[in-house]
């Protein structure tokens, strides 16, 4: 089965080791990913890509070595591939000015500062991927336990047909 | 003339006039001419409502020739500044007496052109007195200019100066209020560790929870791309993704091993994994508290010694300290940054720490201006007989010669253009502390090489007054 | 945790049917079967495709339907690209494409508008707050009201897009309920049990009685809307007391009350009041065939007809609708049709004996085989492929068995299938919310499904009789 892919992009092994942690409810449905670096990113999207599996959330940390977050999502948004995925900026130190390129040219969809707390992150996490799944994916039903259930079953009754 | 005017005019009526009699106002319509016989009055006319004199006139003076041209209006105001004693000819008795006698045509215009001649020397007169003054009028408001610059000036840079010592004391404050809670937090990480290793040995499974929490605890960092790389290359053998990936997350890199920790554990290899899994993740957060408390530590250590001894006191110390402290706090903009140090073995240096650490906080942020926060920076400390060098090598754009003289002046930047105060007082207040520290700093640029280079004597020469508190 | 084996892609489910398809359909081409015409044959390597197909889902299902009038008429139609024998009263082509727009489908189609119409203006919702509230704060209660609310819903619209909808207002209640709380079992089952059942109730409401339906016009037999619902509300409603008895005492909730909150008011706007009265009509005019005797298939096309005219339904809203469903019921009936008439259904028949066994025991037997083959496939699949064979079943039999009786128990047995997540859509919905194991829906599955089967096999046939529902 392809699974949509959640991936998350930060250097500091601590913070990644939180943020993974607080993905895991989403680990039974979603593939997560891990990078630590831009470079490191862009090899896990052609993996995901050369196996099928749809990138469906970019959580990105702002302060990364080599390029920034902000303007690696605003290239991603500049590929086809990536229009649909979800981005969200996750950091302490963007800029007023990099926040507002962020939202004007990567569509950036969210923005969590750290530090965040659990429920915070997963609520977001959960919020962008059903927005994800409800736009982009045709069999929404083995996503409604993991996550808005609610709003996905309101897109299901709207499409829904016996077989 | 009097005479004749006298004789022709049969005795024309004398006035007496006492001091300060208005004779004539400006623009009145005038009927004839005076005839100054005795005592002063001035002309003059008012502007901007100050009098303007133009003429005193003392007897023998005849007023009103300038209307008398114009037939009409009188040119100034007239006013008398002694008694005087005047004589009013009407113009059509004036007109008259002269058309009855030669003479007196003749005198009247003798007395006319001198009077004219008068007239135009004064103008003469007037117009190098309004050159003279215009000169010295510019040269006090660019006296005026030049001091209010140097005020605001002075004022910038007391304002910065006392931004920067308030903002030292908090720093150091708040660095001292955060020392107790990292203790507090880096000993409970410990007890955490000292309780959970002792209870490992009290539980059935207690052999398996010790060693996941003592690997976690252990465990070398890899990089994402390596634990991807494990991950596959587990699963390959497993044929089973997610087993490697849980494996792989707890640093199991192969099945022999997984199999040895399992073998005291009960159930299914799910709920095994799960199970240690837990364990492991215990110890992760573990050594997490641990490496970022001391991350923190770090970091409250090189603020406090940053902005410790805020006072004027010289003490002798190790400049690398202030340089390395000063390293650490700019960390956030170092990420993309290669810093290089070639430090020598340095005499010990009698100045204020806290002073020249701005010194090096300014510098280190010009540098990395300049070179938008990526690039390399060089820092190279060196002894000279009888002082020391520190140069502070960045590798961006460079500085323009013909900005270079003017890099330390206040409010000079380069930056877009922008007129920012950043940059140039940085440089200013850098330059202030060194002279203060009887040193200098020499600037050489190069596109791709710009050096600051700050010579400091080992110790100050003689004391040079300072303002208090700008360091 | 879920572990995840790598099968290669050639050996997927989907590989595999295309392939056993491929070959299921040349088999006939090559082995001769005693007793089958040449045509009949022909016909036979269709049919074995469409079961491939239909099992393993290689190819979505409303494709195998396209492929299936395809092949009928490239195979067995009057304009065959093989040669047809002498004797063979060959179909005109056309007779397939015509399954596309049988009468039967336009009355789903009505439906179908009429299910849109009441989502997009909330008549759904509007209607099970109003009519929640005399069913109290108690949970058997509720759960009761909740049953009977969704079966009325899925009697006129899709039994999914039913459940998905009271599955997004009962989740927050769930949420509420303790975890561990029985009473989560109970309301999370009782929507995907009260669709399924309630889906038997009209002919509009689930794809297998269409097809039911059609395969019956086919032969002559016209079943008005009432007629459908004569012969089997008053037993679904009994199953469906039964189902709630069982989901009340198996999963009794903890809580003394709960309540459903639904935040919605009725839409007052002209559009939506015109769609109340299109709908209101379009009903009652279904229910009231016998006294006007319009068919319910005109009658359904009146919704079409009027909510596309006044833009009830926007283009957008138009072309995302079910369409495949039409397609698949229409593939039923082509199939159903190329069985008649070539003879395969006779010669089906004829490989079981059925006159060793009592009338009773064919019906029970069609039933349960509909029943455990929609377990695992689509419902509409099963009764497209049972419906035709048991239609001729009944015929073979003579007057031991009616035609009606035998389509009705093939719907009715893929209805009553719902012991597995995938056995029906609202199953999968219910076991995605992760609310109920695999285990309990099997049990509440088989409990709900064996009464079902019971009362229609052993009871219904006997009442639809006494009241003449047969003739």
């Amino acid at each position: 089965m392809k699974r949509i892919v959640i991936l998350c992009v930060e250097d500091e092994a601590e913070v990644l080791d939180a943020v993974l942690r607080d993905l895991s409810p989403f680990k039974s449905v979603m593939r997560i990913e891990a990078a630590e670096s831009v470079d490191d990113a862009k090899t896990v999207l052609e993996e995901c890509a050369a196996d099928g599996h749809p990138v469906g959330l970019i959580l990105c940390d702002h302060l990364l070595p080599g390029v920034r977050g902000v303007d690696f999502l605003i290239a991603l948004q500049q590929d086809a591939h990536y229009v649909a995925t979800r981005k969200v900026l996750i950091t302490g130190q963007a800029g007023l000015e990099d926040t507002v390129r962020a939202v004007n040219e990567a569509k950036l969809h969210h923005y969590i500062a750290k530090p965040w707390k659990a429920e915070e992150l997963q609520t977001v996490v959960r919020d962008q991927l059903t927005e994800y799944v409800i736009r982009t994916q045709d069999d929404l039903i083995p996503y409604v336990g993991v996550l808005d259930g609610a709003r996905i079953l309101e897109a299901v009754a709207s499409s829904g047909r016996d077989q | 003339m009097i005479r004749a005017l006298d004789a022709l005019l049969v005795s024309p009526s004398r006035m007496d006039l006492p001091a300060g009699t208005m004779l004539f106002r400006m623009d009145d319509p005038m009927d004839g001419i005076y005839v100054l016989l005795d005592g002063q009055v001035k002309l003059y006319q008012e502007i901007d409502g100050k009098e303007v004199i133009f003429h005193a006139q003392t007897a023998g003076r005849i007023l009103g020739l300038l209307a008398l041209t114009r037939r009409s209006k009188a040119f100034f105001n007239c006013r008398t500044t002694t008694p005087v004693q005047l004589l009013k000819i009407g113009f059509e008795d004036l007109d008259q007496a002269l058309q009855q006698s030669e003479s007196l045509l003749e005198t009247f215009i003798t007395v006319l052109l001198r009077s004219m001649a008068r007239r135009s020397t004064r103008l003469v007169e007037l117009q190098t007195e309004v050159l003279a003054l215009n000169k010295s009028l510019s040269r006090e408001r660019d006296a005026l200019a030049r001091t209010l610059r140097e005020l605001r000036q002075a004022q910038a840079f007391l304002v910065e100066s006392e931004k920067m010592a308030t903002l030292g004391q908090l720093a150091a404050g708040v660095a001292h209020e955060l020392n107790n809670p990292i203790a507090a937090i880096n000993r409970a990480a410990d007890f955490i560790q000292e309780d959970l290793l002792a209870l490992a040995g009290e539980l059935p499974d207690g052999a398996v929870f010790g060693e996941m929490l003592n690997r976690a605890l252990e465990q070398k960092p890899l990089t994402t791309r390596e634990q991807r790389e494990r991950r596959r290359a587990l699963a390959r053998i497993l044929d089973d993704e997610a087993m490697a990936e849980h494996l792989v997350g707890m640093g199991i890199h192969d099945a022999a091993d997984f199999e040895r920790i399992a073998r005291n554990l009960p159930g299914p290899d799910e709920a095994k994994i799960v199970r240690m899994n837990r364990y492991h993740q215990l110890g992760g957060a573990l050594r997490n508290i641990s490496r970022c408390a001391e991350r923190i530590a770090g970091l409250v250590k090189s603020l406090r010694s940053y902005s410790r001894s805020d006072g004027e006191d010289e003490v002798e110390f190790d400049l690398h300290e202030g340089i390395e402290d000063t390293l650490r706090l700019f960390s956030n903009r170092l990420h993309d940054v290669t810093v290089e140090r070639q430090f020598a073995d340095l005499p010990r240096i009698k100045a204020n720490p806290g002073a020249l650490n701005q010194v090096w906080t300014n510098l280190i942020a010009n540098a990395l201006d300049a070179m938008e926060d990526r690039g390399h920076l060089t820092i190279v400390t060196a002894p000279q007989d009888g002082a020391v060098n520190v140069r502070i090598i960045d590798s961006g754009p460079g500085i323009p010669p013909e900005h270079l003289k003017k890099i330390f002046d206040l409010r000079f930047t380069t930056r877009e253009g922008r007129v920012e105060f950043g940059m140039g007082l940085g440089l200013s207040i850098a330059q202030n502390i060194v002279s203060r520290h009887s040193g200098r700093i020499e600037v050489r640029s190069e596109p791709g090489c710009t050096e600051f280079c700050v010579v400091l004597p080992l110790a100050p020469s003689e004391t040079v007054s300072t303002p208090s508190r700008s360091s | 945790m879920e572990t995840e084996k790598r099968v290669p892609d050639w050996l997927s489910v989907k590989s595999v049917g295309l392939v056993v398809a491929v070959v299921f359909f040349f088999i006939p081409f090559f082995i001769e079967f005693e007793g089958l015409s040449p045509m009949g044959h022909r016909m036979l390597s269709v049919f074995l495709m469409a079961i491939a197909l239909w099992i393993t889902e290689a190819i979505p299902l409303h494709a195998t339907a396209a492929l299936i009038i395809f092949l009928n008429i490239l195979l067995v139609s009057d304009r065959a690209m093989l040669p047809l024998p002498d004797d063979y009263k060959a179909p005109g082509f056309s007779t397939f494409f015509f399954s596309l727009a049988n009468p039967v489908l336009m009355l789903f189609l009505g439906g179908f508008f009429l299910a849109d119409g009441a989502a997009k203006y909330k008549l759904d919702k509007n209607l099970a707050k109003t009519l929640l509230k005399p069913f109290g704060e108690k949970p058997s209660n509720i759960i009761l009201g909740l049953m009977l609310i969704v079966a009325v819903f899925s009697m006129f619209m899709s039994n999914t897009a039913t459940t998905a909808a009271f599955m997004a207002v009962v989740l927050p209640v769930i949420a509420r309920l303790p975890p561990g709380d029985r009473g989560r079992i109970a309301l999370a089952l009782c929507i995907p049990i009260a669709a399924n059942v309630g889906g038997m109730g009209t002919p509009v409401g689930t794809p297998p009685n269409a097809i039911a339906l059609g395969a019956l016009n086919a032969q002559g037999i016209h079943i008005s809307f009432v007629h459908w619902m004569a012969m089997i509300f008053p037993f679904m409603l009994v199953v469906m007391v039964v189902a709630w008895q069982l989901l009340v005492r198996l999963f009794p909730c903890s809580s003394k009350t709960i309540t459903i909150e639904i935040d919605s008011s009725y839409d007052r706007s002209p559009k939506a009041i015109l769609f109340y009265f299109v709908a209101g009509t379009t009903i009652l005019l279904w229910f009231t065939e016998p006294l006007h005797g319009v068919s319910s298939a005109i009658v359904g096309f009146f919704p079409v007809v009027v909510m596309l005219s006044a833009r009830l339904i926007s283009d957008k809203e138009f072309h995302s609708m079910q369409w495949s469903v039409l397609w698949l019921v229409a593939g039923g009936i082509a199939l159903g049709t190329g069985v008649g008439q070539t003879g395969l259904d006779n010669w089906l028949i004829g490989l079981i004996a059925w006159d060793q066994m009592a009338p009773a025991m064919i019906g029970g037997a069609l039933c349960l085989v509909a029943l455990v083959f929609s377990t695992i496939i689509s419902n509409s699949a099963t009764a497209n492929l049972m419906i035709p064979i048991a239609m001729s079943l009944a015929v073979s039999l003579g007057d031991d068995m009616n035609r009606l009786t035998a389509a009705v128990f093939v719907a009715i047995g893929a209805s009553l299938a719902m012991m597995l997540p995938i056995s029906t859509p609202p199953n999968a919905i219910a076991y995605s919310t992760g609310q109920v194991q695999t285990k309990q829906m099997a049990i509440m599955g088989a409990l709900v499904g064996g009464t079902g089967l019971i009362i229609f096999i052993l009871v219904a046939p006997h009442v639809w009789a006494l009241f003449g529902l047969l003739e």
